[in-house]
């Protein structure tokens, strides 16, 4: 206690990414990257998200204006420019998938911890820029079991053996089926031991990392749509996958019970030295 | 959508459990249920539609479909027949005037139906039809205009009447021409052009297709013959005009999701059904539906091998089984044996499954796939951990990755290693924004005017966040210091970047930040066997921000260039396991020192101890020592502490009483005396 602080510290997500890397790794998933600006093709109609199609509004974009040009026509977000795909601020590491599938041959496995951005106003649960951690294999027989028992690995390695998950239908339109994957309420877990029922409906003291529900949402997965093996020039007969990805402030928040997710970005050492 | 408990009933004999209760199901089987409400006599669920079944989910008929799956309910038989709710079919027609409809462009208007109703009284809804639309959060207008909503919410099939009086002629789908205008119902002037679907009669616009009604028409309580209409529009031209024009509406959500070509004729007649039931008199003439069917959008039939849906979901589920959950969704099942087109393996029947017309959605093996498996329960299926043993990175035997793909793992290990470095160095890692003020490239639609650019480099920040946490460092001789590593954009590139910073609140001698980061950089070099630096360091301006603090800048790109291979670096030096987290008191804290004689042989721990068992609550940190020095076989000990609450600005006086009860308690000790 009487020591002086000049520790130095890892940001906490730097440390969450490398808990989730390391977990993957485990099950033979190596590390991929791509380019934060991305094209359109690739952030959107590669990942079977048509322009003008109402799935589109599931992700605000940046659009960027074009180097040295005239301003890119942003309310026609269908329209590719004569000299190139219209560029934008990639908003999922999802574009990835498609980098890598284009260069590489399955059998493949990887994880993408990447920067990624959402036109939205931030306040504490939203951010205009934060992390995900895409995840893909793609193999001859891949079935939810495996997807579940791979994401149920990574969990357990992070929040304890104690872990559970549970899929509930979800869409996302390179994956189906498509799945929100809940998880039990780490904070939980001990009262749920404990007294397996009346946990619940205990409004008095209510959890405050899941509303007293017991379970988070926690992230987003689904078996390889056959539009994106198609997208890379693979049979979707030949080849099966899957897919997922979670934020990893968001795990941050859960597992550390950190409460405003702008923490994580304006650069407050009284913040990042807790870590 | 809301969805209604009462309305949901209306679709079956049998009665429903509970809202509660279907919740439940409808969470882990279909939709999310984001909240349950009562409301006169009923309850309400607010159900998240998932954009994949916008197609035929946004109504009450879609909802029960899906009820009757998940509790093994059967629907009422006339809904069976495809005539939800049981409308009425066989109208006494009677000759009316001529209708005439034409379409121009049958892609963008692949079905229009219209009818001529005559001598309608136009009048205040009937109790029941207005507290259906009230309870939904809609207002009732009068009996004709909320019928049509109802039936859009009953069945998902957006629907119009103009008053037959005020068209002009026929009815024409055609695209606008530019310099038309309308005015919609709700008085707003919108401008037309050519990429414009809009309802016209012979003398111009009556409304802007499947978004809305314009004035022109518009039924009134005047009104006594309709012309009523029941179309199907492109969606991809429904959502460019209601994007271009600002407009959207409950209709155009639906058509921009895609309807069922099929769903226009039953909602006709179930529209014209409750006409004559709500605004019917002795006079009133219904004519002929005048149907203009040009291009039929209705799912295909696709066949595949039954064990598909075991092995896809991973999980034994028997053949009955599947067949069953496919027909409770209205899916037709035909099983055969025969033949064996796909290559299936013999002795697994081939079925062919043809959707009902509104699952626009059905298209793929994976969509079916899907409904089987939340239908029969992904509780049910058992995570299985399998390795990739036969991949080039498998642990299970010498990673031997290549090109691109051992590119990205050597970075991914290289930043981390220079993390490790850095953070024995002192260094704490910060993580920055990408938006700033000025840069080379400019975002089209920033969020503020200050955040307009991607940044071009890591030290503006650096040398701000410098600046920032210099105020909460508790000694003049400390330093802050930062690094980040991420992306810049400049030179029209995408580049990674190393930055790295000292700053002091003060200049002494002895502290200097710019040989500090000098100092740590030889480090780095000489941890990665480079030469120097020296070529990767970034000619910015400036690597000394001023007396008193120091930011370099580097090309990660290059230096992971230089770099053959990096290893893994082990978990357990990047991650910190005994960190917790507390909130950031939004209150200024409060420094006190201090300092006292002891023994010489007095460990400076036990008077630690002493000193943190004194403090009380609002000591926050400390005690730190700073100042040790012995004297004449006594050695003097002085410690910082700080003082901070949570609720509040701390006066002086709130530390006097715990300082004072750490002198009372120093002094105590035998040999103790605090320099004063």
């Amino acid at each position: 206690m009487t020591e002086r602080e000049q520790k130095g510290h890892l940001h906490p997500l730097t440390q969450i990414i490398n808990e989730v890397v390391d977990a993957f790794r485990d099950l033979d998933f190596v590390v991929a990257e791509g380019p934060e600006i991305e094209d359109e093709y690739h952030n959107f109609d590669a990942l079977n998200v048509p322009a003008d199609h109402p799935a589109r509004d599931m992700w605000d974009t940046f659009w960027l204006r074009p180097q040295g040009g005239a301003p890119s026509d942003s309310s026609r977000a269908g329209s590719r420019e004569v000299e190139g795909l219209k560029k934008l601020l990639r908003t999922h590491t999802s574009p990835v998938q498609i980098r890598y599938l284009e260069n590489n041959k399955p059998p493949l496995r990887i994880i993408v911890p990447g920067k990624v951005f959402r036109y939205e106003a931030t306040d504490a649960r939203h951010e205009a820029q934060f992390f995900q951690i895409e995840g893909l294999l793609v193999d001859k027989k891949v079935s939810v079991a495996d997807m579940k028992g791979s994401l149920e690995h990574f969990l357990q390695k992070i929040f304890g053996q104690k872990v559970q998950i549970r899929l509930r239908p979800s869409f996302f339109p390179f994956v189906e089926p498509g799945f929100e994957v809940d998880m039990i309420c780490p904070a939980c877990l001990p009262a749920i031991a404990s007294a397996k029922e009346g946990h619940k409906e205990d409004e008095e003291k209510k959890c405050s990392v899941c509303s007293g529900t017991g379970w988070l949402e926690i992230m987003g997965a689904g078996l390889v749509h056959p539009h994106v093996f198609k997208s890379v020039g693979l049979n979707p007969d030949e080849w099966q996958g899957f897919a997922f990805g979670l934020g990893p402030e968001r795990l941050a928040m859960v597992k550390w019970g950190i409460e405003d997710i702008r923490n994580f970005y304006n650069g407050d050492l009284r913040f990042i030295n807790q870590f | 959508m809301l969805v209604s408990h009462n309305w949901l009933q209306k679709y079956f004999d049998a009665k429903l459990p509970k809202a509660s209760v279907l919740a439940d199901k409808i969470i882990f089987h279909a939709f999310e249920v984001e909240d349950i409400v009562e409301k006169d006599g009923d309850c309400l669920m607010d159900v998240k539609v998932l954009p994949d079944r916008a197609h035929d989910c946004l109504c009450h008929y879609g909802l029960a479909k899906e009820i009757s799956a998940l509790f093994d309910l059967r629907l009422k038989s006339a809904v069976t027949k495809g005539n939800p709710l049981g409308a009425v079919q066989g109208f006494p027609l009677v000759t009316v005037r001529n209708l005439n409809i034409k379409i121009e462009d049958e892609k963008l208007c692949r079905r229009y139906i219209g009818r001529m109703v005559e001598n309608v009284a136009v009048k205040n809804s009937a109790d029941w039809l207005k507290k259906d639309l009230e309870k939904l959060d809609q207002r009732s207008i009068f009996n004709i205009v909320d019928l049509a909503n109802y039936v859009m919410f009953d069945v998902g099939q957006p629907l119009h009447a103009f008053d037959a009086d005020k068209v002009q002629g026929g009815i024409t789908v055609r695209l606008a021409k530019t310099g038309e205008k309308i005015t919609t119902l709700d008085n707003q002037e919108v401008n037309l052009d050519e990429s414009i679907l809009i309802i016209a009669d012979d003398e111009g616009p009556l409304a802007i297709a499947g978004i809305k009604g314009g004035k022109k028409a518009e039924v009134t309580n005047e009104t006594k013959n309709l012309i009523l209409e029941s179309a199907n529009f492109d969606p991809v031209n429904i959502r460019q005009t209601a994007q271009k024009i600002g407009i959207r509406t409950d209709a155009s959500k639906r058509f921009e999701n895609e309807i069922s070509t099929e769903v226009a004729g039953y909602a006709m007649d179930l529209l014209t059904d409750l006409i004559i039931k709500e605004a019917g008199t002795s006079e009133t003439k219904v004519g002929e539906k005048v149907d203009e069917y040009k291009i039929k959008n209705i799912p295909a039939p696709i066949e595949f091998a039954i064990k598909e849906f075991s092995e896809r979901l991973g999980v034994d589920i028997a053949p009955e089984e599947s067949i069953k959950i496919l027909e409770s969704l209205g899916i037709e099942v035909e099983v055969s044996t025969k033949g064996n087109p796909l290559g299936a393996v013999q002795g697994f029947p081939l079925v062919r499954l043809t959707p009902p017309v509104e699952r626009l959605d059905l298209q793929a093996k994976e969509n079916y796939v899907e409904e089987v498996g939340r239908i029969y329960g992904y509780d049910k299926i058992a995570g299985v951990v399998s390795l990739g043993a036969e991949l080039p990175n498998s642990r299970s035997s010498a990673p031997k990755l290549s090109g691109a793909e051992a590119e990205a793992e050597k970075r991914f290990n290289l930043a981390n290693k220079i993390r490790v470095i850095l953070k024995g160095e002192g260094f704490t890692e910060v993580y920055g924004y990408t938006f700033t003020n000025k840069g080379e490239v400019e975002v089209a639609n920033p969020l503020a005017s200050d955040k307009k650019f991607l940044r071009t480099n890591l030290t503006d920040w650096l040398i701000e966040k410098i600046k920032f946490n210099l105020p909460y460092v508790l000694f003049d001789n400390e330093a802050v210091k930062i690094f980040e590593i991420g992306k810049v954009f400049v030179g029209g590139k995408e580049e990674t970047r190393l930055g790295l910073g000292i700053g002091y609140k003060k200049k002494i001698k002895g502290q200097d930040a710019q040989k500090e980061v000098e100092g740590t950089l030889v480090k780095l070099a000489e941890r990665f066997e480079i030469q120097s630096l020296e070529a990767l360091r970034l000619d910015l301006e400036p690597p000394t921000v001023d007396e008193v603090s120091a930011v370099q800048e580097f090309n990660f790109d290059k230096l992971s260039e230089e770099i053959k291979e990096a290893k893994e670096v082990k978990l357990s030096d990047l991650i910190n396991k005994n960190a917790s987290y507390k909130l950031v008191s939004p209150y200024p804290r409060i420094i006190r020192d201090v300092a006292v004689w002891v023994p010489e042989n007095t460990q400076t721990d036990e008077v630690a101890k002493i000193i943190k068992e004194s403090a009380g609550e609002l000591c926050v940190a400390g005690p730190i020592l700073f100042d040790e020095f012995a004297k004449e076989g006594r050695k003097s000990l002085a410690f910082r502490l700080v003082f901070q609450s949570y609720t509040k600005t701390l006066s002086d006086d709130e530390t006097n009483a715990p300082m004072a009860q750490i002198i009372k308690n120093l002094e105590k000790q035998a040999g103790f005396e605090v320099r004063k």
